[in-house]
């Protein structure tokens, strides 16, 4: 059976001089590891087998399975894709042909590059009134001054 | 097995955003407050962000949808009838345990739909009424950002500056200025700069699977742990099965269930529902009784009915240059609301807003991340290194109408761990938003064009993305089109309150956590100022 989970996982994702191909790191033993920790990823991942074993004379298993059974054909790429890009090896190779770091969001984060860019139209009211006198006290002092400072106390003062 | 019983002042039902500000506001007042939560505490430390294998534990059970995380305090929610599937949270903290805190405040206008443009539903209430409070919960949550916007009313200045921009977010900054759309740095409830024990923002990426070092806000860490020192009290593991009711119809208090499946009566003078806007409807349809037949308050019928959730088009940019699209928080920088108000000259009602999203790491790349697709087979590597770090996503929120037929059912044939029948949300996208979708899909590629995308990918909702549940109970002055009344009371069971989003009487375009939580600090002042407690 792992001959056919490797020909499946290979079609999904075969390896090239960068990448290794999802049998180079055992991607089907992942899939079934992961898929045992819920019932109905199980009963899915056996549907999966059955449906591999059924069509072993099949050269494109992969296409066959998209095919013939979309919904399960999901499922296995969902869970071929998981067990492939969480591999060590394949994450070394992300981070060689990208520039993200090999290590998990935390906890050292990442630096966000960034430049320091201002809205075009800082100084003119956009929002729209409600019909309420309120509206238009307010539209007029923000019109004045929009870049006031606001406090609390003064918004306090707004409500009915 | 008995029921055991006790008798509280104020009892709230859910721990969440609505649910944790509500019960901090009262107990700040000296009112005796005790809440009941179904699910557990989740530890800061918990965050799965730290592990190898995180992108896998994002699939499982950080998944927003309960039906695929199904953690012991998950409720089914049947969604084969909904077009959105549900996003939700159970445990302490509610639904912030996962929100990625993008936190913009409605406008005024979004009060008055009805009256300024002949849609939807007004709310009894205006965005002056509430002002005061989204200023009070920005302060607590603690709220980064840049005051001064002139696209909304004043606010005061921010706790801490702004997120950064980020490579992606800074050219489509420059795109919005040569367009000369609006835009403006958003808020968040994200902090930029350490403080007390809350650490500043490291950019790591995922802010819906937990923050380890508590920049990004959720309730369990802001307004619990204030809550908790004034004296309130919150019992977790708290499964509620309906709310009881008197002869005269009053609201009695709730029947719960713990974890051992011993059950519990609490009896309160007054009945607070903060659990969604679909498990708020799910309990309270779940209460019938000789008095209220089809569900506890439910004269009007309006009870789970007018489901808005907020269709949301994404539309992808793919650049030459590396943006390191996985850096900084993923959901937001900039607010660009160019289209949020009316416009007649469109073919829809009422508007959008547009914000850039990021931090999507190889896994979620490779498995199409919002938009795109990437092939399986002998092109898929090359696609993987096109678009990994290579992409921003600009994702429209687009204001839902409220529409009788999109509503929150119970379905008994399908139960959850206690016996309490499951929730059934029924939603289809109604012609308005169709036409939104549409314009918003185009300003969307229009806007990553100019910044210099050399090649887009649309979809026109995003189905995963049910975590802005609105309407189910809304608010209104009439008893016979709305369920409770300006001051979140039941039309027909004086009390009992909700103060979730199910009183939204209509969505805006925007997330609906401040709102929802001004609403709900508000109906903790009214109760208190009317002396019911």
């Amino acid at each position: 059976m792992s001959t056919l989970l490797d020909r499946f996982t290979n079609d999904l994702l075969p390896g090239n001089d960068h990448w290794p191909a999802a049998s180079e790191i055992e991607v089907g033993a992942v899939m079934q590891e992961l898929a045992s920790t819920d019932s109905e990823q199980k009963s899915l991942f056996d549907r999966l087998l059955d449906f591999l074993e059924n069509h072993k004379e099949r050269l494109a298993l992969g296409e066959t399975l998209e095919a013939e059974d979309s919904e399960l054909f999901v499922f296995a790429k969902v869970l071929a894709f998981e067990a492939y890009y969480i591999n060590p090896k394949v994450r070394e190779v992300v981070a060689r042909r990208s520039m993200y770091a090999n290590r998990p969001p935390q906890p050292a984060g990442f630096l966000v590059v960034t430049r320091r860019v201002s809205p075009w139209n800082e100084g003119e009211i956009l929002w729209r009134s409600d019909g309420t006198e309120r509206s238009g006290e307010v539209l007029i002092e923000q019109k004045k001054d929009p870049k006031k400072t606001w406090t609390v106390e003064e918004i306090r003062q707004w409500r009915r | 097995m008995a029921a055991l019983r006790d008798e509280v002042n104020v009892l709230v039902v859910g721990a969440g955003a609505a649910g944790a500000a509500f019960t901090w506001r009262l107990a700040s007042m000296g009112v005796a407050v005790t809440c009941l939560e179904q699910g557990e505490w989740q530890s800061p430390e918990s965050s799965l962000t730290a592990l190898e294998n995180w992108e896998s534990k994002r699939l499982r059970e950080r998944s927003p949808n309960p039906n695929i995380r199904r953690n012991a305090a998950d409720y089914p929610i049947l969604d084969d009838t909904s077009i959105i599937k549900p996003a939700i949270f159970n445990g302490v903290g509610g639904s912030t345990i996962l929100w990625s805190a993008h936190t913009p405040r409605f406008r005024p206008s979004d009060f008055r739909v009805k009256s300024l443009d002949g849609v939807g539903a007004d709310w009894p209430i205006s965005y002056w009424d509430l002002a005061e409070y989204y200023e009070i919960n920005d302060e607590i949550m603690g709220t980064s950002g840049q005051h001064g916007d002139p696209g909304n009313p004043p606010r005061t200045p921010r706790t801490t500056p702004p997120v950064p921009l980020g490579l992606a977010g800074s050219r489509i900054a420059d795109a919005l200025n040569d367009l000369k759309w609006h835009w403006w740095p958003s808020d968040g409830n994200i902090l930029t700069l350490d403080r007390g024990s809350r650490k500043a923002c490291n950019g790591c990426g995922p802010c819906e699977m937990g923050c380890a070092n508590g920049a990004r806000a959720s309730v369990d860490i802001t307004y619990w742990p204030e809550a908790l020192a004034l004296g309130a009290e919150l019992r977790t593991g708290a499964t509620v099965r309906r709310v009881l009711v008197d002869a005269t119809g009053r609201a009695t208090g709730v029947e719960w269930i713990d974890p051992t499946g011993q059950e519990h009566v609490t009896h309160a003078n007054v009945v607070v529902m903060a659990c969604n806007g679909v498990g708020t409807p799910r309990i309270l349809l779940n209460s019938v009784s000789k008095e209220h037949p089809r569900g506890l308050g439910n004269s009007s019928d309006q009870l789970g009915r007018n489901l808005m959730l907020h269709p949301i088009p994404v539309v992808t940019g793919v650049f030459d240059e590396d943006v390191q699209s996985w850096s900084g928080n993923d959901a937001f920088a900039l607010l660009i609301q160019e289209f949020y108000e009316n416009d007649e000259s469109r073919d829809f009602k009422r508007g959008y807003e547009m914000q850039v999203t990021r931090g999507q790491g190889p896994l979620v790349t490779a498995l199409g991340g919002f938009s795109h697709d990437i092939p399986w087979g002998l092109g898929h590597h090359e696609a993987f290194e096109k678009f990994f770090g290579h992409v921003a996503t600009v994702a429209v929120t687009c204001e839902d109408l409220p529409h009788p037929n999109n509503r929150v059912t119970i379905d008994p044939s399908v139960t959850d761990r206690c016996g309490v029948p499951a929730a059934r949300m029924s939603y289809e996208l109604e012609e308005n938003s169709k036409k939104m979708i549409k314009h918003g899909v185009k300003s969307a590629t229009a806007l990553l064009v100019k910044a210099g995308a050399r090649e887009t990918h649309a979809k026109p909702f995003a189905p995963s993305a049910g975590f802005h549940l609105m309407g189910t109970a809304r608010m209104g002055s009439n008893p016979k089109d709305s369920f409770v009344n300006q001051a979140c009371r039941s039309h027909d069971v004086p009390n009992l309150l909700v103060i979730d989003g199910s009183v939204f009487a209509s969505a805006g375009a925007v997330n609906p956590t401040p709102t929802l939580q001004a609403v709900a600090l508000r109906a903790a002042d009214l109760l208190r100022e009317d002396a019911l407690v």
